[in-house]
């Protein structure tokens, strides 16, 4: 990455820090009663976000500089590693204690020279927090640059829970060409990191001989529930079944077509339904066209949508897929939101139904009508795909400010309980789904807590039946 | 022509590479029309050739014919006598454009075609005007295959590239019409290769960027090289594997067969030079942000490196089969100039092991802008080349005069004598004509000039009286 790139990089983010915190309200407020509070002391950065295990028992996060893991039934919080000069280490500095996390208030504080040395100490970002599928490991990219940030060095590393500590990558930018530049997924056998690449071609990482290897798909999707892959090969465009090895044992006879402004891929856990959307606008226009396609018989499905955000997510249910998010209208200059839905599209070819659904008009139209917290996605599901938790634009829509709420698949609509604050997410912000379903992992800006479903969906806090 | 070994670039920056070097050489000769020297014999006393088109003429493997591109037309003729024998007509071509008086002004140059005929006419032209690409005999000799495809091509529309073969007879049947639609990267190639069993087609642009079409299929194929290089003597390529961005051996299937312990940086234009018993290779990687390269010849049985390097991206090898020995010849001075601004040029044998090379030719030259060709006319400098037992090697050396500037061949042996190619009055730019290959085990050269395709016996050294510089 370049110098140039690395200051505006670090500007837009420094730009972010600022605007959230801006909107933060960073007082503590309270917490519903039946909120079981996990880290009370939390400094989080917009990213990495916690994230919940595949067992739905344990959440890893970045606070204070260190990687933690803290158990939703409570107890002790373990940091597994800590990474100096990220931001949230900066943040946490005894020196900067008078900010109480809150970049913002540094950055305000300090004269320009101050500041671009305040910038100079975070020589380390965080990235691509996930679990292992197994539950026991927490895998993560750290990636790093020296001053005058000429070179750019990745390193991956999987730290088991008692903090045993494991390189899967490591090199520099200048000598892998397509590094890990974007979010990475490790597979299910721990052997290869499948680089995502920011849109570009995927990079696969032999973990073992810390090499990048030959990767001619143009999308690499892993199944969740073996060590396969569906891919999209590249020159011939056809979507394919690969192996834990990435080879070829199954083709489709499907195409992706040549004109292309991205691909969302899904596919279905039982691994015999697949979702393919093509994203034909650009610029101001995100539509797409797509289909889901019944991989044993060809069946096809033909969906098409105006932005290419919206989420969809096969239930687990065969077929059965959800999707979620803004819908629009096309207008001369760019797609207008016209409104957002949450939408259960069943296995057979039966209709498809809205469990919620919200139309504006004309001039009641605004920007957004969900809530698309940075890089976060708007809709949550349970395991289950019975309940849902939603993240809505506030009705004025005029700054990006919303606030969660709790949908099942008959439509009921709950809040969540706790005060709703004149902050960017109320009343709280939403990490996951935990146990089962049964507990809610959330965080506000200090503490990270789990309210259990039962005590969200009470009489009291339906919105709307 | 060299068919000692093969070389395919692949370039992040751009090069033209010897193409226009060998296809512009042409306009040299044009200007005046000379007969060919007296013991030339003339294999076909009217040709249009394809200036532009470096790769418009082929030898075939046993060196004793020659296949063409003329009038519209390919055509075959034998090394020692015409007349030709027309194997496959090429309608939409340069050469058949020419023939008609409109675009009689294009004959012979490399000029801007929208400036050298009146530009109405070139408008007609343009959105019709097919390049002949990848002429080249099959190893059986039964015939040559050959590709056509537009010059002008919208990236907005598709592009068609069609493979074919034409027959001894002037059967003309199609290998395989590679379509790639809006979007298709890349959309339009190159180099055309055909496996001996024509099911595969290897397209490629001058960057390198290969796609492996299958023929039967009509289809691409995944191709995760970013380099992939045909042996001459074998279905077996050399390759540069995408990503891992490591030397690979590949299979006819396109399996990769060994793994060689070079890799290559992914942020460089690098190229491969593949010696024909397929044990050395020489993998070069271009500057960052010069001409310069940094080589390395591979042993690829033992896995024996040296480092070669070199000021000038179109500098050129070839193994001479006498274990790693290669040749390296190119310009010298400003890449890509014209012949009368150009500084120089060399020859040398790089030999096996790490003895230091063996400097044959080099000449500097003061760079001369009072040529006897108009400035677009003006010829880049032309290869070398040599025989098939690389013992006589053709060079073009500058005249003397500045009077009369221009080049005038010499064959140069390993003993770094040179003698002149034909007697020399100065009355062409380029003398006797434009050398195209070494036929018939090296005893004939054919050549050409701007009207005539002619062959002539390589004289002997004149030991006693040869120079030696």
């Amino acid at each position: 990455m370049s110098k140039q790139w690395r200051n505006a990089l670090l500007f837009f983010w420094t730009f972010g820090v600022c605007l959230s915190a801006a909107l933060d309200v960073r007082a503590e407020t309270d917490l519903p009663p039946s909120a079981k509070v996990l880290d009370r002391d939390l400094i989080l950065y917009s990213w990495p976000y916690p994230v919940i295990s595949p067992d739905g028992e344990k959440v890893a996060y970045v606070s204070r500089g260190y990687v933690c893991v803290a158990s939703v039934a409570g107890g002790e919080v373990r940091r597994l590693l800590e990474v100096r000069d990220t931001w949230t280490h900066f943040l946490a500095l005894p020196e900067n204690a008078y900010a109480d996390g809150d970049f913002s208030a540094l950055a305000r504080s300090a004269s320009r020279d101050e500041y671009n040395a305040m910038l100079g100490k975070i020589k380390n970002m965080l990235y691509s927090l996930q679990w292992t599928t197994q539950s026991d490991g927490v895998a993560f990219g750290i990636e790093s640059y020296d001053e005058p940030r000429t070179h750019t060095h990745f390193v991956v590393l999987l730290t088991s829970l008692d903090g045993e500590r494991k390189k899967l990558a490591s090199a520099q930018h200048e000598n892998t060409a397509r590094g890990f530049s974007g979010d990475f997924i490790l597979s299910r056998d721990g052997r290869h990191l499948v680089a995502t690449n920011l849109g570009r071609r995927p990079l696969i990482w032999d973990v073992a001989a810390n090499k990048p290897r030959a990767t001619p798909y143009l999308r690499l999707t892993p199944s969740a529930t073996s060590d396969r892959w569906l891919a999209i090969e590249k020159d011939t465009r056809e979507v394919v079944v690969l192996d834990d090895n990435f080879a070829v044992i199954k083709r489709t006879n499907e195409f992706r077509p040549s004109r292309s402004h991205g691909l969302r891929m899904e596919w279905s856990p039982d691994e015999n339904f697949a979702i393919l959307r093509n994203q034909i606008g650009f610029d101001h226009h995100s539509n797409w066209e797509g289909f889901r396609l019944d991989l044993s018989t060809g069946e096809k499905l033909p969906l098409e949508g105006r932005f290419i955000d919206e989420q969809i997510a096969f239930t687990g249910r065969g077929g059965e897929f959800i999707r979620c998010g803004q819908s629009g209208v096309q207008t001369r200059g760019y797609d207008q939101v016209a409104g957002a839905h949450l939408t259960i599209y069943p296995s057979d070819a039966g209709d498809a139904q809205d469990v919620w659904r919200i139309t504006v008009e004309g001039d009641q139209r605004f920007d957004r009508a969900m809530l698309f917290a940075p890089g976060r996605q708007a809709m949550i599901a349970d395991p289950a795909f019975e309940r849902f938790a939603i993240a809505l634009a506030n009705a004025s829509g005029v700054s990006p400010r919303g606030y969660w709420r709790l949908l099942n698949r008959e439509g009921v609509m709950w809040r969540f309980p706790g005060e709703d604050r004149d902050a960017r997410v109320s009343p709280y912000t939403i990490v996951g789904f935990a146990q089962k379903g049964q507990l809610i992992v959330a965080h506000d800006e200090k503490r990270l807590f789990t309210i259990p479903v039962s005590s969200v969906m009470t009489a009291e806090n339906v919105v709307k039946k | 022509m060299n068919v000692s070994s093969n070389s395919l670039v692949v370039s992040h920056a751009g090069r033209r590479g010897w193409q226009p070097i060998v296809a512009l050489i042409v306009a040299a000769s044009a200007v005046v029309a000379i007969a060919a020297p007296p013991d030339a014999t003339i294999l076909d006393p009217d040709i249009i050739w394809d200036a532009g088109n470096p790769k418009s003429y082929a030898l075939s493997p046993d060196g004793k014919q020659i296949a063409y591109i003329s009038r519209g037309a390919i055509w075959r003729c034998s090394v020692d006598a015409g007349p030709p024998t027309k194997l496959a007509g090429i309608p939409d071509t340069l050469t058949d454009f020419i023939q008609l008086p409109k675009y009689a002004a294009a004959k012979n140059t490399v000029g801007n075609l929208a400036q050298v005929v009146r530009f109405s006419d070139f408008q007609a032209l343009q959105p019709k005007l097919l390049d002949v690409h990848s002429l080249r005999w099959t190893p059986s000799q039964d015939g040559i295959v050959f590709a056509l495809r537009r010059r002008w091509q919208s990236s907005g529309l598709p592009a068609v590239q069609r493979v074919l073969h034409a027959s001894l007879d002037g059967t003309v049947t199609e290998i395989a019409s590679i379509t790639r639609q809006r979007g298709d990267e890349p959309h339009q190639f190159d180099n055309f290769h055909v496996s001996d069993d024509r099911q595969w087609v290897v397209a490629s642009t001058e960057y390198g960027m290969p796609l492996i079409w299958d023929a039967r299929k009509s289809r691409p194929r995944a191709t995760p090289f970013d380099v992939l290089l045909p042996s001459s003597t074998s279905d077996r390529y050399l390759g540069i594997e995408i990503d891992s961005r490591q030397l690979v051996l590949v299979g006819g299937a396109f399996e990769v067969i060994k793994r060689y312990d070079v890799d290559l940086k992914p942020d460089r234009a690098c190229d491969l030079t593949w010696a024909p018993n397929e044990k050395y290779a020489v993998c070069r990687r271009k500057g960052q942000y010069s001409d310069k390269w940094i080589a390395l010849r591979v042993n690829l049985e033992t896995g024996e490196q040296r480092q070669l390097n070199g000021d000038q991206w179109t500098d050129r090898f070839d193994f001479t089969g006498n274990g790693g020995e290669l040749i390296q010849y190119g310009i010298k001075g400003v890449r890509y100039d014209h012949l009368d601004n150009m500084v120089g040029g060399y020859l040398m044998i790089i030999p096996d092991g790490d003895e230091p090379p063996q400097k044959l030719s080099i000449f500097e030259r003061k760079p001369n802008n009072t040529g006897l060709v108009k400035l677009a006319d003006r010829p880049y400098y032309p290869p070398v080349l040599h025989d098939a037992s690389f013992t006589t090697f053709v060079m073009a050396l500058p005249r003397q005069s500045m009077d009369k500037p221009g080049f005038l061949y010499h064959f140069i042996n390993r003993q770094g004598n040179r003698w002149p190619a034909a007697a020399d009055d100065g009355s062409q730019y380029l003398a006797p004509g434009q050398f195209l290959a070494f036929a018939n085990g090296g005893r004939t050269i054919v050549a050409r000039d701007d009207s005539q395709l002619f062959s002539m016996p390589v004289p002997d050294p004149p030991s006693a009286e040869a120079s030696h510089e």
